[in-house]
């Protein structure tokens, strides 16, 4: 499978505080990748090194999904974005928001309200039309018309992923989407990220290109492992002096394996993964294991497959 | 309990109470104050200030027998006959009250959609744009500590004593604090939608035009309320000193004649406009905005 954003030997510092030293990582289409790392170790630095808004200091990140790789220095349309907090415009309404991003992609300022208001009646509608409908499949009917403060956090975070999948963005970021909700809402969310990925498998069944890319900021171990087909450990606690390395440089990517398949309907057994926790738990959160960066990286191809669960 | 909710009903019964109870006080002041001098004007009754109400809104060319205008004639050294022709002229047009409205209405008006204007338009640059908000910021923290009253021999030196003058006076006594606190609105505006913005496929001057904005405009509206109270003072004193017409001038002319009785009902009738320019306001915040109540619970 190809590869859709490479991160390549990226390292970031804000003055004398080095955050992230030497980070790679190959994210392949079709993949739902799961960044996990203890708290302040750098994983909402790295994503948004990865959306643009803080390019690294060294390194770059590369975006692979058109003919020619591009290096990522700003936000663009293909890498879209879900916060934990402040995920929507306030002064939209639900279906507003989702149409937003179709309305400032495909028409101008000038075309909306000089040259072609016409067209852009008719396009808007048809965005609405859009937005509708996804928020439908996102079990959102009958909140079309109501404003994100009107909305639960649940609700919200399930329009604010429609808003960023009905751009089909080449990759879709979530920064810990789902930290402020309740468990039975998280489940919910879990399994609507369950349902893309099974959409992907269909889609690689039939010989099309998986259309979903996710990448997931979570610290919650057995979500990470629940909702991805793959878990990036991202952590300040590895053996640097065996790489040579005078002082802590930073986190840097110390886990890297394949996480068991699930599918939208299965039962939610965190017991069955214990195994593949206790080691994420060790090698990424514990300060008192200093292994080598490598030692829990599986190669990125073999990873990518997934294990079936 | 502290911040125990009440019922609209109660609120409405306190709120009826707290009036009833200053007309109350008013009455009991002004019966003092007539037992001690029965043609005393200063807190007149209550048939003398309907008389006041007549003189400045009923009676025909009131004007021609208004002795506080005369009394300004004579302070001025000069006699009604004699005042400026254009003044007179208005004098004629007799409805007091009409004339001051129109005169002092017509300068908050133009003075205060100015001052928002161009105050919501350098702040917005100032709080997107760093560079300008270094430029600029200065200039506007100073200018927020000049006080418009004081400065007010400049305005008549630069612009005259007509229209102009009071408008570019509203202007500069408001658009320092709109522009700082409007650039401050938009600091405000969360990183976490401006990105989202742009990784929707937004341009700068969309972000601005559909995300920021929007976010910014009811506040905007806030901020147009605390406004008019500070441009009645700068408007009110301006008129004082120089205006040929408007609140401030009726109000100090009729005071030098120690005829209350009008001047009451005057600030009163301006608390009115006050109130109604707050209440239309608040009405366009509710109908344009309709999320932002629910974002402020």
């Amino acid at each position: 499978m190809s590869s859709i954003l490479k991160v390549n030997a990226l390292s970031h510092w804000f003055g004398s505080n080095r955050v992230l030293f030497n980070v790679n990582m190959d994210i392949k289409r079709g993949q739902i990748v799961a960044l996990v790392g203890p708290s302040g170790c750098g994983k909402s630095t790295l994503l948004r090194a990865i959306v643009g808004t803080h390019p690294p200091c060294s390194g770059n990140v590369t975006m692979l999904d058109k003919e020619q790789p591009r290096i990522i220095d700003t936000p663009g349309r293909d890498r879209g974005i879900v916060y934990q907090r402040y995920s929507l415009f306030p002064h939209l309404t639900a279906q507003e928001n989702v149409a937003y991003g179709l309305m400032v992609d495909q028409t101008t300022i000038a075309s909306r309200h000089l040259f072609k208001r016409r067209e852009w009646s008719a396009l808007r509608k048809q965005h609405m039309a859009e937005a509708a409908d996804m928020l439908e499949r996102m079990k959102l009917g009958t909140a079309l018309k109501k404003y994100p403060p009107e909305l639960s956090g649940g609700m919200c975070q399930r329009v604010a992923i429609a808003q960023a999948l009905v751009m089909k963005p080449a990759i879709m970021l979530l920064d810990e989407p789902f930290g402020a909700l309740d468990e039975a809402t998280r489940e919910e969310l879990q399994r609507i990220l369950l349902g893309l990925y099974a959409q992907n498998m269909d889609a690689t069944r039939e010989g099309r290109e998986p259309p979903y890319t996710i990448m997931i900021v979570t610290h919650e171990i057995n979500e990470a492992i629940f909702v991805s087909d793959r878990v990036l450990g991202l952590s300040q606690y590895w053996n640097w002096k065996e790489a040579g390395e005078p002082c802590a440089p930073g986190a840097t990517i110390v886990y890297d394996q394949p996480a068991p398949i699930f599918s939208p309907d299965d039962e939610r057994d965190f017991f069955s993964f214990r195994g593949q926790k206790n080691d994420i738990l060790h090698a990424v959160f514990d300060p008192s294991f200093c292994q080598s960066a490598k030692e829990y990286i599986q190669l990125a191809n073999q990873a990518q497959g997934g294990a079936t669960h | 309990m502290i911040g125990k909710q009440i019922e609209k009903r109660t609120g409405l019964i306190f709120s009826l109470l707290a009036v009833v109870l200053l007309l109350g006080a008013y009455t009991y002041l002004s019966h003092v104050q007539h037992q001690k001098n029965a043609q005393d004007r200063t807190i007149p009754t209550w048939s003398q200030l309907w008389q006041g109400v007549v003189f400045l809104c009923v009676q025909p060319n009131a004007a021609q027998d208004d002795s506080a205008d005369l009394l300004a004639a004579a302070m001025a050294g000069t006699d009604m006959a004699s005042a400026p022709a254009s003044r007179k002229a208005s004098f004629l047009k007799g409805r007091i009250l009409w004339e001051a409205s129109r005169a002092t209405l017509g300068r908050l008006f133009a003075g205060l959609s100015m001052g928002l204007v161009g105050g919501v338009l350098v702040g917005i640059l100032m709080g997107c744009f760093l560079k300008i908000d270094a430029a600029v910021s200065p200039v506007m923290y100073f200018a927020s500590r000049i006080i418009p009253t004081a400065a007010m021999p400049i305005f008549f030196k630069l612009s005259g004593i007509d229209f102009e003058m009071y408008v570019a006076m509203i202007t500069f006594g408001s658009m320092p604090i709109v522009t700082l606190t409007v650039s401050q609105y938009v600091r405000e505006f969360p990183d976490e939608l401006r990105f989202k913005a742009y990784t929707l496929g937004a341009s700068h001057t969309e972000v601005i035009t559909t995300a920021i904005f929007p976010y910014v405009f009811p506040k905007v509206l806030d901020l147009a309320v605390l406004m008019i109270g500070p441009a009645l003072v700068y408007l009110i004193a301006a008129e004082q000193i120089v205006a040929g017409e408007g609140f401030g001038y009726r109000i100090r002319v009729l005071t030098k004649a120690t005829r209350f009785e009008a001047v009451y009902p005057l600030i009163v009738v301006l608390t009115v406009y006050a109130g109604i320019i707050t209440y239309g306001l608040k009405l366009l915040q509710r109908k344009a905005c309709p999320w932002y109540k629910a974002e402020r619970r």
